[in-house]
């Protein structure tokens, strides 16, 4: 079942009196419970394709749709919902709420669609347990290594059940080992919540755990391959 | 209550510059409190005053204001007690109706003399309070007694002329009839008024020893009238001189009798309102520098709340909030150190000498606390940060989500 279909999307960038072609035009779908991976070189549009399926971004031409939406027809409040009930978010910065804790980072998404606080603290405590971190609960994010901030990260894409994690080169700031870790979780929730995982990486490893590999370059698909997966 | 904690949680981590725009709330709510705690002081002071010299209506013979010896008695009222009782029969509203006399004199003790400026007045009187609560010796116009009742001077003045309360002190005058006339009173009463100038320029005789010693004994120089409610002076004004057609009176309101105080009040508050706004303008505008730089140090910590789900009004909030909370602090401390300072000067005063004379008759000047003044500076505080906020809001509000993720 197709969750997200792209089509003929293009994305330009205006540099002063340069246009940049971020993406040429691109199609391909994300079908539900994929764990699909974006590679290519840096500049590729990788992080532009991310960004416009992740409803913070609009195309310059073409479209996309997430469970049928066209998405470029919503309004601020609208991408704002369909982020916060729909898409859950891991950077490669990590990019934790330094004042709150790991509980309150975890819960922030929850906090925001309204649930109630017993029933956040719990699905937050489950997360973290997933995720390993339970022991760090009520520590700050800089407090924890980057593999345990971006693991912080992880759970907190998943809190409020979304459809689609979009994570942006998320193994980016780790080492190889921690890089491991951190997909091993990704694919192990993967499996367990169900949700879709959409990913963009530099990472040769992570061939090894997804279903499907995009090949992007110069704005354009080179490619759609089988990971090592399936 | 999550948004309030990131709030006061940023306010911790960015602490040199929480403090900053404290400081700066703090700084506007001291200074607009004091300055209000003196502007209260001085409107009230200035109306205490104008009600207990001047009253709200005085009544004199046509003729009156435009006199060129200040102190003559060709300006005279006939037969004020049957006027005052016409005048309380006819109007609503009246506190008080009194028959005063004033007139130049010299005072002669031993070698010594003054000239100075007599005041007959009701020896149960409302008006002359500084003089009457500044009592320091011997008693007011005694009232019980209705033959002589005695002279009463200021400290000031007996020392001057080397008097002591029961001395005999000579007061001599231009009678009615243009002639001079002088009688010998005995000192009853000594005061301190706390003004300079009530103190040196004024004694006091009762109404009927100056009607005896001027040779007016059916008449009096001026009728003063305070109203239950000063605004209604101009409506009474109207009624008075209705009541009194066919007599060529003068009838004055206290507006009238005192514009240029009215205008200097006036003048001071817009000063004092243009000073104000040159504060909340300045402080505002470190407020806003620096949470502008607190908002764009969190650039990214902000997109990364968009790109979770935060909504922009959220996210406008958000910083308000922050802004809202050290506006609130500030004004906290601001009124924790102003308002000591202001209930401090209105129990005890300050001298600004000559000016404190020249503003509100006394030679202390007393702040006012009001409750309504508290509350709005209070709020100015919290505005001040508020609008300091807003523009660091906007900004970030406008922002893309994507543009914010990439700052650094």
């Amino acid at each position: 079942m197709e969750l997200v279909t792209v089509e003929g999307v293009k994305k330009d960038y205006t540099l002063g009196k340069t246009i940049i072609h971020a993406l040429r035009g691109v199609d391909f779908t994300v079908e539900t419970g994929e764990f699909l991976s974006i590679v290519g070189p840096s500049g590729c549009g990788k992080t532009t394709l991310l960004n416009l399926i992740g409803c913070i971004d609009t195309p310059t031409e073409g479209t996309i749709r997430f469970e049928g939406t066209d998405i470029a027809g919503l309004n601020d409040n609208q991408e704002a919902d369909m982020r916060l009930h729909k898409i859950g978010f891991i950077f490669q910065s990590f990019n934790l709420i330094p004042v709150l804790n790991i509980t309150e980072n975890v819960e922030f998404p929850m906090i925001l669609t309204g649930t109630p606080k017993q029933e956040r603290r719990q699905r937050a405590a489950e997360l973290l347990e997933a995720v390993g971190l339970s022991e760090y609960a009520a520590h700050k994010p800089d407090e924890l290594s980057g593999g345990q901030r971006q693991r912080v990260a992880i759970a907190r894409s998943l809190v409020h059940k979304p459809k689609l994690i979009i994570a942006d080169e998320p193994t980016a700031n780790l080492d190889s080992e921690t890089s491991r870790t951190v997909m091993s979780i990704m694919q192990r929730l993967n499996e367990k919540e169900k949700v879709t995982f959409l990913f963009s990486t530099h990472n040769p490893l992570v061939i090894e755990y997804a279903h499907r590999i995009i090949e992007l370059q110069d704005g354009l698909i080179r490619g759609i391959k089988e990971g090592e997966r399936v | 209550m999550i948004f309030l904690k990131i709030a006061l949680l940023n306010l911790k981590s960015h602490y040199k510059r929480t403090i900053l725009i404290i400081f700066a709330v703090l700084i506007s709510v001291f200074v607009l409190e004091s300055v209000s705690g003196m502007m209260e002081g001085l409107r009230h002071s200035f109306f205490q005053s104008l009600m207990q010299e001047g009253g709200h209506i005085q009544i004199h013979k046509a003729g009156w204001k435009d006199r060129l010896q200040q102190f003559t008695l060709d300006y005279r009222i006939d037969e004020p007690d049957r006027l005052i009782s016409e005048l309380k029969t006819n109007l609503d509203g009246l506190v008080r109706v009194e028959k005063l006399m004033s007139f130049g004199a010299l005072l002669i003790h031993e070698d010594k003399n003054l000239a100075i400026m007599g005041q007959g007045i009701e020896p149960d009187t409302t008006f002359f309070s500084s003089v009457r609560e500044g009592l320091v010796e011997g008693s007011f116009l005694n009232p019980d007694e209705n033959s002589r009742t005695g002279i009463v001077l200021s400290r000031a003045i007996c020392g001057l002329l080397n008097l002591s309360l029961g001395d005999g002190v000579v007061v001599l005058v231009e009678d009615s009839e243009d002639s001079p006339y002088y009688l010998e009173y005995p000192v009853t009463g000594i005061f301190e008024s706390g003004s300079k100038q009530t103190d040196e320029q004024i004694f006091f005789l009762s109404h009927s020893d100056a009607q005896e010693l001027l040779y007016l004994p059916d008449a009096t120089t001026e009728i003063r009238i305070t109203l239950n409610d000063r605004s209604h002076a101009s409506g009474t004004a109207g009624k008075i001189v209705d009541i009194l057609t066919g007599e060529q009176y003068e009838v004055e309101t206290w507006t009238e009798l005192n514009g240029s105080f009215i205008v200097f009040i006036e003048m001071f508050d817009v000063i004092m309102f243009i000073i104000n706004i040159f504060i909340i303008i300045v402080a505002a505008t470190v407020i806003t520098n620096a949470i502008l730089m607190n908002v764009f140090e969190r650039v990214r910590e902000y997109g990364t709340m968009r790109a979770i789900g935060l909504k922009k009004r959220q996210l406008f909030w958000l910083v308000m909030l922050e802004g809202g909370s050290q506006g609130f602090i500030g004004s906290i401390l601001g009124m924790a150190l102003s308002l000591p300072l202001v209930i401090y000067l209105q129990n005890h005063g300050f001298s600004w000498g000559a000016l404190s004379e020249f503003m509100v008759g006394s030679s202390t000047y007393y702040f006012r606390f009001s409750y309504i003044q508290a509350v709005i500076n209070f709020t100015s505080g919290v505005l001040i940060a508020l609008a300091g906020s807003l523009y660091a809001a906007f900004v970030n509000t406008k922002m893309n989500v994507v543009e914010t993720l990439r700052f650094t």
